[in-house]
This record gives C-alpha cells, structure tokens and sequence, in this order.
C-alpha cells in the first residue's frame, strides 16, 4: 500500500528500471529463443551451435547491463530515472548481441549467403527486440513486486485482523469455557472444603468462631476469587488466510490467448527469414500468411476458451496443443506450397516456439490481471472481516465486562458482604443473628451460578424472551415472530437483538410508551422488524436517536414515522 | 415520627449491603434490596416505599434512570435518589433520558458521610411531594462542559480501544469525521499533546475516571 505514494512510484523508470536479476535470468530463454527463432535451422547441430553463439554473445551484453546497474541506474529506487533511458538501454544491449551473434555466426560458418544483409538485419531485430524487451521485463517485474507488495501489506492486515477476532470472538469463548472449567475445579473444592465449616448442622460454636470464620470469607473474596479472574488466559489462534494456491487460482483464471500480441511477436521474431531473403518473394509470403494463421487460429482458440465453464487450466493447455498441431500442419503445407527446405527439427523448432510465445503472452497477462483481481478480493475480503472485527470486539467487551462483573460484582461482593455481616452481629454480641448470618454465608458458598458463562448462539425466541425480561416490567411488550427454522451467521441473531431493544428502549425514553408491539418477519431478502408503540410519534429532534446503530446493520433501510392515530413506526429491514 | 420507608437497587451485593447497613444505623428502614429492574418494580407495586435509592448502571437492559421514570410513572410521590460512580450520566450512554423531576443524583465517591446520603433522601422525597419543584435539571459534569453527546460517543469508544475506522464503522461515519470529532473532544477536555503523553490514552484515563473505574491519573490495579 505504501508504495502507492512512495516518489519512484514509477512502473518502467523507478527501483524496477532494469530488473537486473530478472533481465539476467531471462537469458537461457534469449539464448535457445536464438535457435528456435532462427529462420534456417536445418538439423540439431545447427541448433545448439546457435545457441552457443547467442549464449557467448549475450555475455557482453549482460556485462554492460551491470555495470549501467552500477551507474547511470543506481540510485533508481530513490529517484526514478527516465523511462525512455530504460529503452535506450534496451536497445544498446540488443545491438551488442545482435552485432556479436552475427559476426560470431559469420565466424562458425552459419552464414553463407547474402553476408551483409544478413549481419545488418540481425544486429537491426537485435537492437528492435532489446529496445522492447528491457521494457518489458522492467514492467512485468514492476507488476509483480508492486502487488506482491500490496498482497503482502494487506494479508498482514487480515492476519491482524484474524488475531484480534480470535481475541475478540473465538477466544471469548475460551475464556468463557476456561473459566468455567477453573470456577468448577479451584471454587469447587475451596467452596465445598470452605463451606462445611459453616455448616449450622455442625458442631459450630458461632459466638467463638465467628472472627475465624469472617477471615476466611475475607480470604476466598480476595484472594481465590479475585486471583482467578485475573489468571484468565489469552490464546492467539492464526487462520490461515491469501495462500500460495489462492495467489495462482487467480492467474488461470485470467489466462486469455492474446492472438494479437502471440501473431505480432510470432512474426516479428521470424522476420528476418523475410528480410534476409528478401531478394525471395517467398520469405514475405510465408511470413504473411503464418502471422494471419496464428492470429486467426488463437482468435478460435479463445472463443472456445471462453465458452469452456470447468477445468479451464486443463481446457487451456489442450487447446494450446491443438492450435500448434494444426499450425504446424498449415505451415507444413504453406513450406511445400512454395517449396521451402525445411527439415522435421525445423518444423519442431518453429512449433516449440511458438508455444514458447503462447506460453509467454498468456502467463503475462495471467498475471497481470490475475494479480490484480486478487487483491480487490482480498481488499473485499478484509472489508468484511473489519466490520466483523468490530462486532467481536463489542461481543468480547461484553464479554470481558460481564465475567468481571460476575467475579467481583457477585461472588467477591457476595462474601465479603457475608463477612461484614458476620462480624457486624459478632461484635453486637447478637447471637440470633450472628447464626443467621452463618446460615446465610453457607448459603452464598454454594456453587455459583454459571448459566450465563454457557451462552451460545441464541435463537430469534430466546432472544425475545431476554429481551423481555430486561423490559417487559417497564414497557408491556408484545412479539411476533415470523421466523423459519434456517441458521443464521453467528451474531446475526445478536444484532437483531440489539436493533429491537434500542427500539424498545426508545419508544420508553423518547416516546414515553407504556406499550409496544414487536413483528420480527422473515422476508425473501433477509429480516424485518417493526416496532410500533403508543407513544408520543417521533418528535423532532429526537428522530436520529439510534440511527447509528440502523444504519450499521441496515444502511438506508429504515424508517420512522408517526402511526395513523398515536404512536411511531419503526421498520428496518436487514440483509441477512 | 415515623421512619423513612426507603428501597435499594444496585446490582453490587457488596455495595447494596454495605449501603443497606449504613443507612439502617441512620434510621432509615430498608424496606426491599434488589439488583435488577423486574423485581424492583414489583417490590416498589407491593411495598409502597417512600423512595428509591437506584444504582444508575444496571447492566444489560434498563438503566436506573428508566427505572426511576417508570417508578415515577406508577408512584408520582416517591423519591428518587441516583447512587452512581459515573459524574454524567451521559456517561453510560449517550442517549440516556433524563432523571425525573426533583430526583437527587449523587456520585458514590463525592459522599464523604453517610449523613449526607440521608439528607439526600429528604430532599428528594420533598421535591416529589412538592409540585413546585417539578422541573427537571439535567446533571452536567463540569469536566464534560461543551463535550456532546457525539463526542462523548466517541470518548467511550476510544477508552474500549477501537481504532478510528472501527469507530467509523460502528457509528456509520466517515474516519475523517471521527478524526474530527476526537479533535473537538480533546479541545473541549482541555487536554494537551505531549511527547510523553498519548492523547488516545488521555481521553481513556479521563472516562475510566469519570466513571469511576480507576482514580484518574495513574490505571489503577483491577479491584
């Protein structure tokens, strides 16, 4: 992402200018793309001593690339230089290669005929091809580090965002069983042990015990209890998210057969044949008419592609190898037409080569779309997860507030009160209620309640019915449910839930209502709820109050207005 | 004359007992304890109290303050009394009503004596017997002069730990309002940036106090 706003945000002439490691790894395929493009291979030998002679040749040229990496290029990923520099370079590394392999070429005797014309038309393709190809390279290495970059960037978000959700969500409820598995194992034992001390049945003797007894409330209050809130443990646990396999998927799935760009490249790297028999109709001929046959053969082929809707990497190789058989069968045939000496490696040599251009054009733009699609989905996806996150984080304060609570609010506070009440009545000297108050302590050291710590899910009635029991003794409440039997995702329910009760809570604070109906209706599109109350109708000014909470779960789909005779109607309707 | 008939609602068993004795030493007769909103509105129909001495956070569901107007809804007469940790009430929640006329709002920790608790209680049933003191003042803290509701949203969000876009999201706005918005906040809280001071953690520090979870200055231990 940071590289968006970085100043040699530049795809040709910044820190990409020459891809040095890449442009020099690309050698073998210019080297042996020396004998496959070679108009006039005639057997293996020739082939390999082209290579040779391509390979020797593209040293030099390789020389001068590092050293301009040492110079002219070095700081490019501090200031950019100029793209143009970028396509002198090109150029100047194809002259030397082309001049090298053609005096080189002369040298081993693989040029016989038509001397001058030869060498200048190899050393003009040569410098042609380098002043495209360093461009090229520098754009798709550009392409490629750019949104790796990104990728990078944004799949250390999701994994942020995936760990704060396991913090907030998945570990919610770790904690919740945690806790529930050490209130069951250390309380238990301490409140059983503890307890029957306070037993009335026992031999207990309240009026001398009593101190001893308050001090191991005290004890259990603050230290067992309190300790064991705070060793509630955190566990991280890592999705795993933007793999290797989700990166390549999107590349097949934008794999195209550019039948321009694999015609125009075909042709433009066996030209010279045309050229250099140029005194021969014939090498204009041959040329002419592969380039439309190879652009109107791959134009099929992509129509096919396109209509194929499964296997479609497998779809694309086969009708990678059918196009090429039948061209090799056309070019067969063009050769015998015009009576060309061409030898079974050279048919094989040109084939290999154009698969080699096919290859090549459909895996850049494979990638370049692919790459890009990627990251929109994993943009979308971490889009998701953020208001997820949000979600969970309010679920895991709610969460955290409520075990507290339950600790210090309920059991801690519990026992202490119990304590000072013991001592309060020992001190008085009251022995009725001193035996009271034991009474009561044994009591209190009872197992806690744990019902809310096993809180899953809860349905669209479970829901209601809490709802109820928070407001049902302020505001007479009336629901509907219209609900079927599907699941729904985790927290949906939870939501609707919060969107009833700040209607709820409305109607009585805002609407001064005494009673509400509540329809909550299961539509084709997702959830409905309707509130209607009997209060004073939306006043202005007050109209906005929880609209927050609407809009974060409904966007523009709600509504207030004023009933017909008294009252307000609330509706919001919910994607599911 | 005849005792002061009171009931207690707060949902901290230590706290409502610890209260519950104090007063009873005072005189005052402890009619009903509860810590949720059902049973305190049943107990409040049976035992006819003459005030109500009601925790303002009550957790999830109604707080005190929907308590005390449904009270006042049933029972015009009976006194009201706000027993809370927080200085606003705004505090909770933004869109929290008002208390009912005449009701006495006291922060736990401002109450030095129990005394002043009991003159409390006085005053409150007095105000709700005495129909000229039906106006209802709204509790403002000093500390939140000039903060709205928005930002004081907003301030709570940022003492959970939310980043700005989570807040965003969750309030429907844009990042940039919010930015906004945490900038008028601090403006209003007169507080000031510093190289060894982290505004974010500022605000935080400042609602934990204002609500009574940590002293302010320093985060305190968990009690």
């Amino acid at each position: 992402m940071n590289l968006l706003i970085q100043n040699n945000f530049s795809p040709i002439g910044g820190r990409w200018a020459i891809s040095l490691y890449p442009t020099l790894f690309s050698i073998p395929l210019v080297v042996l793309g020396a004998g496959f493009s070679e108009p006039v291979v005639v057997g293996s030998v020739e082939f390999w001593k082209w290579a040779q002679i391509s390979l020797i040749a593209a040293l030099p040229a390789a020389l001068v690339l590092y050293g301009a990496n040492l110079t002219y290029f070095k700081n490019r990923k501090v200031t950019p230089v100029s793209t143009n520099s970028v396509f002198v370079l090109g150029a100047i590394l194809g002259f030397i290669k082309g001049s090298l392999t053609g005096l080189l070429s002369l040298q081993a005797g693989l040029i016989t005929e038509n001397i001058t014309e030869n060498i200048s038309t190899r050393i003009f393709a040569a410098t042609v091809i380098g002043f495209f190809l360093l461009p090229i390279v520098s754009f798709v290495t550009f392409q490629i580090d750019f949104y790796r970059n990104i990728r990078k960037n944004l799949i250390n978000d999701l994994l942020i965002i995936e760990s704060h959700k396991y913090e907030s969500g998945e570990v919610a409820a770790l904690l919740r069983s945690k806790m529930k598995k050490n209130l069951d194992q250390e309380l238990a034992s301490i409140f059983s042990s503890s307890r029957e001390l306070f037993d009335p049945n026992s031999q207990i003797k309240p009026e001398s015990q009593w101190e001893e007894l308050s001090k191991i409330l005290r004890n259990i209050s603050t230290k067992n209890v309190r300790n064991l809130s705070h060793n509630l443990f955190r566990e991280r646990i890592y999705g795993d998210i933007g793999g290797v396999s989700h990166y390549f998927s999107f590349i097949v799935r934008n794999l195209k057969f550019e039948s321009l760009w694999i015609a125009l490249l075909f042709a433009f790297t066996t030209f010279r044949y045309a050229l250099i028999e140029s005194s021969n109709i014939n090498g204009f001929i041959t040329t002419l008419v592969k380039f439309v046959f190879v652009y109107c053969i791959f134009i099929v082929a992509q129509w096919i592609y396109e209509k194929v809707k499964s296997n479609k990497l497998l779809s694309f190789i086969g009708l990678i190898f059918t196009s090429l058989f039948l061209f090799s069968l056309v070019s067969r045939s063009i050769n015998y037409f015009i009576d060309l000496r061409y030898s079974n490696i050279s048919y094989f040599i040109e084939v290999s080569w154009l698969f080699i251009v096919v290859v090549i054009t459909s895996f850049i733009n494979g990638l370049s779309k692919g790459q890009a699609q990627e990251i929109q989905s994993l943009f979308s996806v971490k889009d998701r997860k953020d208001i997820e996150l949000v979600g969970l984080q309010k679920e895991e304060e709610r969460i955290r507030r409520e075990i507290a609570k339950y600790l210090h609010g309920i059991v801690q506070s519990r026992l202490m009160a119990s304590a000072i009440k013991i001592e309060a009545s020992g001190n008085s000297g009251n022995l009725d209620e001193l035996k009271k108050e034991i009474a009561n302590a044994y009591t209190n050291l009872t197992m806690p309640d744990l019902s809310f710590l096993d809180m899953q899910d809860r349905d669209f009635k479970s829901e209601c019915e809490i709802i109820e029991s928070h407001w049902g003794a302020l505001v007479e409440l009336d629901f509907h449910l219209k609900i079927t039997n599907r699941e729904f995702r985790s927290g949906f329910v939870k939501r609707i839930g919060e969107a009833v009760t700040e209607a709820i809570s409305n109607s009585f604070r805002h609407g001064q209502a005494t009673s509400v109906q509540v329809l909550v209706e299961e539509v084709e599109s997702g959830i409905l709820i309707k509130v209607i109350d009997n209060g004073q109708g939306p006043q202005s000014g007050l109209a906005g109050m929880g609209s927050d909470l609407f809009t974060s779960i409904a966007g523009d789909n709600w509504s207030l207005r004023a009933a017909e005779d008294k009252g307000a109607i609330l509706e919001v309707a919910v994607t599911i | 004359m005849s005792r002061i008939r009171v009931m207690l609602v707060e949902d901290d068993d230590f706290t409502r007992s610890m209260v519950a004795g104090a007063l009873q030493i005072q005189g005052i007769d402890i009619v009903g304890e509860t810590g949720s909103v059902g049973p305190a509105m049943k107990m409040a129909e049976e035992l006819k109290p003459d005030a109500a001495i009601l925790d303002l956070d009550l957790g999830a569901g109604p707080n005190g303050i929907d308590l005390a107007v449904a009270l006042r809804r049933r029972q015009p007469r009976i006194g009201i009394v706000i027993l809370t940790t927080f200085e606003e009430p705004r505090l909770l929640n933004s869109k929290v009503s008002n208390p009912p006329a005449g009701a006495v709002y006291f922060v736990k920790k401002e109450i030095g004596e129990i005394e002043l608790l009991y003159r409390g209680i006085q005053k409150a049933i007095s105000n709700a017997s005495n129909s000229s003191s039906s106006e209802v003042t709204p509790i403002k803290s000093k500390s939140l002069e000039g903060v709205t509701d928005s930002q004081l949203d907003t301030m709570r969000l940022v003492s959970q730990g939310l980043s700005n876009s989570q807040i965003a999201k969750l309030r429907g706005i844009s990042e940039k309002s919010v930015e906004q918005t945490l900038s008028r906040l601090v403006a209003n809280l007169g507080l000031h940036s510093a190289p060894d001071k982290n505004l974010r953690v500022q605000v935080s520090l400042l609602y934990s106090k204002l609500t009574g979870a940590t002293s302010g200055g320093e985060p305190s231990d968990t009690k």
